[in-house]
């Protein structure tokens, strides 16, 4: 695999096609030789990721999902053009207190390797997150 | 469009209990039904709920939530809900979020129809 192959998905901002985004990040870590473990950590992010996107974008905009491929490792950046967020104004979850909402950022940052978040009120959001291949 | 879809079972086992068995991908797309049907469930008086998630095969936050709301509602009817036999990597997703300490985790439907029993539901 050469270094930065980049594969690009563009979906409706509808429910039903989180799936295919899902789909394709196992295909393409299966191509760079990630195990079964990391490929379903890999596609609970980015439907996670596509969640979160769909749920705070207008019904008929687009969420692009963009997958660099790396010898090591692989990048998946979600795009929205929703109405964004303050990253650093997150509230925190508090499992006794039986959220129902803000688990998907927790899933996200736990079983990914680097998580970064760009976003600002009505600018939309872009999520980027590494996952590296394990070792053998 | 190929989105695997969620099969959803109910048996009434009881006056206040019944148990959802949740069959395939339980992600935004198909959480609403299976919401729907826990909601209904409650409606009709089954407070006590066992979720057998044995052949769910995937699960996302939006589930969680959903299955958070549903402890939430059956709570309210001083009932409880256990989750029965989830595969790991939906295990994983409960110990990530740290919601096994929420929620009652039975390794069979047996198990956790006795402990819904000792919790208040009428088992014939």
């Amino acid at each position: 695999m050469s270094a930065g192959h980049r594969v690009e998905l563009r979906i409706p901002s509808r429910a039903e096609f989180v799936s295919t985004a899902r789909l394709v990040v196992s295909s393409v870590a299966c191509r760079l030789d990630f195990g079964i473990d990391a490929i379903d950590d890999l596609k609970l992010a980015v439907g996670e990721a596509c969640t979160n996107a769909i749920k705070h974008s207008p019904a008929d905009s687009e969420i692009i999902i963009a997958y660099e491929l790396h010898p090591d490792h692989l990048i998946v950046e979600v795009v929205d053009h929703g109405r964004g967020f303050d990253p650093s104004a997150r509230p925190s979850v508090d499992i006794d207190e039986l959220p129902q909402s803000g688990l998907g950022l927790m899933v996200i940052e736990a079983v990914m390797d680097e998580v970064c978040f760009q976003s600002s009120p009505e600018q939309g959001t872009r999520v980027r997150m590494v996952k590296r291949r394990p070792t053998k | 469009m190929e989105t695997m879809p969620i099969d959803i079972k109910i048996r009434k086992l009881g006056a206040n209990l019944a148990v959802v068995e949740l069959i395939g991908d339980c992600d935004l797309y198909t959480t609403p039904k299976a919401k729907q049907a826990i909601v209904e469930l409650i409606e009709q008086g089954y407070v006590f709920l066992a979720v057998v998630l044995e052949k769910t095969a995937y699960m996302d936050s939006t589930a969680l939530g959903m299955l958070v709301g549903s402890l939430k509602r059956v709570r309210e009817h001083k009932g409880d809900l256990a989750l029965v036999a989830p595969q790991p990597r939906v295990q994983r997703l409960l110990d990530i979020t740290r919601l096994t300490t929420v929620f009652d985790v039975s390794a069979t439907e047996e198990s956790a129809i006795e402990s819904l029993r000792q919790r208040g539901a009428k088992v014939p």
